[in-house]
């Protein structure tokens, strides 16, 4: 498919397949982000890969990504691309005090989330998969006429690009949030920030005391009493 | 009784939640689209991603249904 291409006048084939290509990537930097960009093609690839074993059932293959090994491999194959992604980004000293991002409290779930986030992965893939085989062989046994048809639709078609669209989705996201650009406040910033935060303060306090005076100019208790001859409210008490 | 299929037949209770979930989506999004008929199209990718990883948790349970029949 690859052979005979061509910068100029190029064939109906190679068109189509840039068409293809460009469509894909597209896609998939859309959800990388500009940060991400550099890993666009792996996620193209197993775009594809998954695209296409997930519909594999339709012309009477299992699919692969049924096997528990090929979806825990996919899994991990991502988790080591977002940590290096990460790493490579931000260096191994960064990389480590990002951990305990944004509170320290928080830095048990962070180091848990390695091990979540590719288990989640795997997980979702190989269950929606192989549920879905399950329920087409249950209907199959049940009603073996036109009805798998209309729900094989739905079952492998739908169902299958949509978890080859997670898939791809969940891991992109993943760089995406590793190699993102965050903005790091120096000890300046910090100051200029309180400095600020300090100033809105003294503003909102100046504007309550305004209020405040402006309140005790009208008093509308004072007013009624006033109004209904009673005595002031210091001869009552 | 053979209890494994009765922890089997328990951990298919988390279909509840992903129905729930998916339910409560859906209505959003079709509030959001009577709102905003011209934003239908984002609605639609984000509601069917959504409803995706909504459906995992069902999935979760479907998987360990079967790694409890199948030990």
């Amino acid at each position: 498919m690859t052979s005979g291409l061509r910068i100029d006048h190029i064939s109906r084939k190679q068109a189509a397949i840039e068409l293809i290509i460009l469509k894909l990537r597209e896609l998939v930097e859309g959800m990388l982000g500009h940060t991400g960009r550099p890993y666009a093609e792996y996620i193209m690839t197993i775009l594809v890969y998954l695209g296409i074993s997930n519909m594999i059932g339709l012309i009477g293959f299992t699919p692969p990504t049924m096997d528990l090994n090929v979806t825990v491999a996919l899994a991990l194959m991502s988790i080591v691309l977002v940590e290096v992604a990460g790493i490579r980004k931000k260096g191994v000293k960064t990389w480590l005090s990002d951990f305990k991002e944004p509170i320290p409290v928080i830095l048990p779930m962070n180091i848990l989330e390695l091990g979540i986030r590719p288990l989640s992965l795997c997980m979702r893939l190989f269950g929606n998969v192989l549920g879905a085989t399950v329920i087409m062989e249950m209907i199959k046994v049940v009603i073996p006429v036109l009805l798998p048809a209309v729900l094989s639709v739905y079952f492998d078609i739908f169902d299958g690009l949509i978890q080859a669209y997670v898939f791809c989705f969940l891991t992109s996201l993943y760089i995406a949030e590793a190699t993102e650009d965050k903005e790091r406040e120096t000890a300046e910033e910090r100051a200029e920030r309180k400095r600020l935060a300090a100033e809105a303060r003294a503003e909102r306090r100046a504007e309550r005391a305004r209020r405040k005076a402006e309140e005790d100019q009208f008093d509308i208790w004072a007013f009624y009493r006033r109004l209904l001859m009673l005595p002031p409210k210091e001869a009552v008490a | 009784m053979d209890l494994t299929t009765l922890a089997a037949a328990i951990a298919a209770f988390t279909g509840i939640g992903a129905g729930i979930g998916i339910g409560i989506a859906t209505g959003r999004a079709v509030d959001a689209v009577a709102r905003q008929p011209e934003a239908s199209g984002k609605i639609m990718t984000l509601l069917l991603l959504g409803g995706a990883l909504a459906e995992a948790t069902a999935i979760y349970g479907f998987v360990i249904a079967i790694i409890i029949l199948v030990s």
